[in-house]
């Protein structure tokens, strides 16, 4: 878990190898993005799914 | 003709202008007019263009909505205007032309009388952030219409239009809906081709009729579609709920509404099946992350670096955070997609329709645009989603329909799903709703919507 200020900095520099600067008021909405969202994120990124098959081919204007 | 017209259903309208009871070129001055008196305290048009409406009108066709004025969601190209989406301009590249959508409207000889106001790139379910500034709910202007179609339904929750076109991508056409007690219908994904659509290469957003009952968002939607949705009994339905996961962590206004609307539904012969869906659990993050990467001009960094100096903040950050998002939960995203197709695939051969609340509280202050639910106080739209994803994540049809009011007089929608291509059985049970409720819901009208103008 990172504290804030390894957070802010990890964002700073992910978007700086693109080229990317970010503001200190959008620095604060992507923390609070991640304080909303990041708990179901990394449950998603940490559920086992290897008994869900994949669906190839999607076409969502029918049934699987 | 004593009332204003705008008044009148969007199929009065158009049977009232067949017979030539009402002139369409009346009808149109008129709307424009009362959208010139009203729209103001809501802020829910962007643009109107009496010029090219009036053009329209001229050479519109005989047709199901012959010289009847419709609002779209600034999404679509029009021959004189591009799209923005919200936005100080579309990241889509679309610049003024006909889109399939204002093909298939003009061919139905309607008339476009305005853009509608939108969330911000669509990303948002409240409707309070947009270069147009924030549009506010007919019922009281100083809460949410909801997002990202939130002109479109105050639109028609204040009589400004009778039928409006909005878009959803994860409930945007549904929470608005049911925030300002109109009828949104999300069609089944990719039955009006995308062209002239800003989000074109968008696998969860389809765009849906907004109006003030089921049979007009019929008739809207026939026209949308090029092809009747044919009306079958709705007697007889069967009816899946699945209390544990999305019954659950609602205000209690509405849960009130939609299980007293459930048991309006039972009441008539339905027969209601509890049932559970693999892959609930991960359908918020899910929904998310498919509709904001998609939806993202940041997918390419040199976009984020040229538009979001010109975005809001909220925006911007947004943008950009969706750079650093770890490849491993897009891919477990889809893989949970998969497995929501494959649950609603196999519950739709128990079930007619899926039902769930629309949203999990009214409408919120535009100021503090949070829900406060039995888990605590979250922004809307992280608790819209929880609702709204899953028709988008798997493709099908859903429908908010109005059912109830919370203690604050603000609508409240229950939402029901059905397999795909089915469109038409959500607007069956809708007008069998509306008729045993003796249209309490749907006729209720705003106080704005009172006004002589």
């Amino acid at each position: 878990m990172l504290n804030q200020e390894q957070f802010d900095q990890l964002v700073r520099l992910g978007l700086a190898q693109y080229g990317i600067e970010v503001s200190d008021a959008e620095l604060a909405v992507i923390r609070a993005f991640e304080h909303v969202y990041g708990p179901s994120r990394d449950a998603l990124v940490t559920a086992d799914l290897s008994d869900v098959e994949p669906e190839l081919g999607l076409d969502p204007s029918r049934a699987p | 003709m004593a009332e204003h017209p705008q008044d009148l259903s969007l199929r009065a309208q158009a049977e009232a202008i067949a017979t030539g009871e009402l002139d369409a070129t009346e009808l149109l001055e008129a709307t424009l007019a009362r959208i010139e008196e009203r729209d103001p305290p809501i802020n829910s048009i962007a643009d109107t263009f009496g010029a090219e409406s009036a053009r329209m009108l001229a050479e519109a066709p005989e047709g199901p909505l012959h010289g009847v004025p419709i609002a779209i969601k600034d999404q679509f190209a029009l021959p004189w205007r591009a799209p923005r989406d919200g936005a100080y301009r579309t990241p889509s590249g679309i610049g003024p032309g006909e889109s399939a959508l204002y093909r298939r409207l003009r061919d139905a000889g309607a008339v476009i009388v305005a853009v509608t106001n939108m969330h911000e790139f669509g990303l948002g379910s409240t409707g309070h952030i947009s270069i147009y500034g924030p549009c506010g709910n007919p019922w009281n202007a100083a809460h949410c219409a909801g997002g990202s179609s939130g002109g479109s339904a105050a639109a028609v929750g204040a009589r400004l239009v009778a039928g409006a076109v909005g878009t959803d991508g994860g409930g945007s056409v549904r929470f608005p809906s049911a925030y300002c007690g109109v009828t949104g219908i999300k069609l089944t994904w990719g039955q009006l081709s995308s062209e002239g659509f800003t989000l074109a290469d968008h696998s969860v957003t389809a765009a849906g009729p907004i109006c003030r009952d089921a049979a007009d968002a019929r008739l809207l939607g026939e026209a949308m579609l090029g092809h009747p949705l044919e009306r079958r009994p709705a007697e007889g339905l069967r009816i899946g709920i699945p209390s544990a996961q999305l019954w659950n962590d609602l205000h209690p206004d509405a849960e009130r509404a939609c299980r007293e609307a459930l048991e309006t539904i039972r009441g008539w012969g339905a027969e209601v099946t509890e049932l559970s869906l693999a892959g609930v659990e991960h359908a918020v993050i899910s929904a998310v992350l498919a509709l904001s990467i998609e939806v993202m001009p940041a997918t390419k960094p040199e976009a984020a670096i040229e538009i979001a100096p010109h975005l809001s903040t909220l925006i911007s950050a947004l943008m950009k955070g969706q750079l650093l998002m770890p490849a491993i939960a897009l891919a477990k995203a889809d893989r949970i997609r998969a497995q929501l197709r494959r649950s609603l695939a196999n519950a739709f051969e128990r079930v007619d329709v899926l039902a769930w609340p629309a949203i999990p509280a009214a409408a919120p202050p535009i100021e503090n645009p949070s829900v406060t639910l039995p888990s605590g106080t979250h922004p809307a739209d992280f608790a819209n989603v929880r609702l709204g994803g899953i028709a988008n994540l798997t493709g099908v049809p859903a429908i908010s329909i109005p059912c109830g009011f919370s203690s604050e007089r603000l609508p409240l929608g229950l939402q029901l799903l059905a397999p795909w291509g089915e469109d038409a059985r959500l607007l069956d049970v809708g007008e069998l709703f509306e008729q045993q409720t003796e249209r309490r819901y749907v006729d209720a009208t705003p106080q704005l919507a009172q006004a002589a103008i």
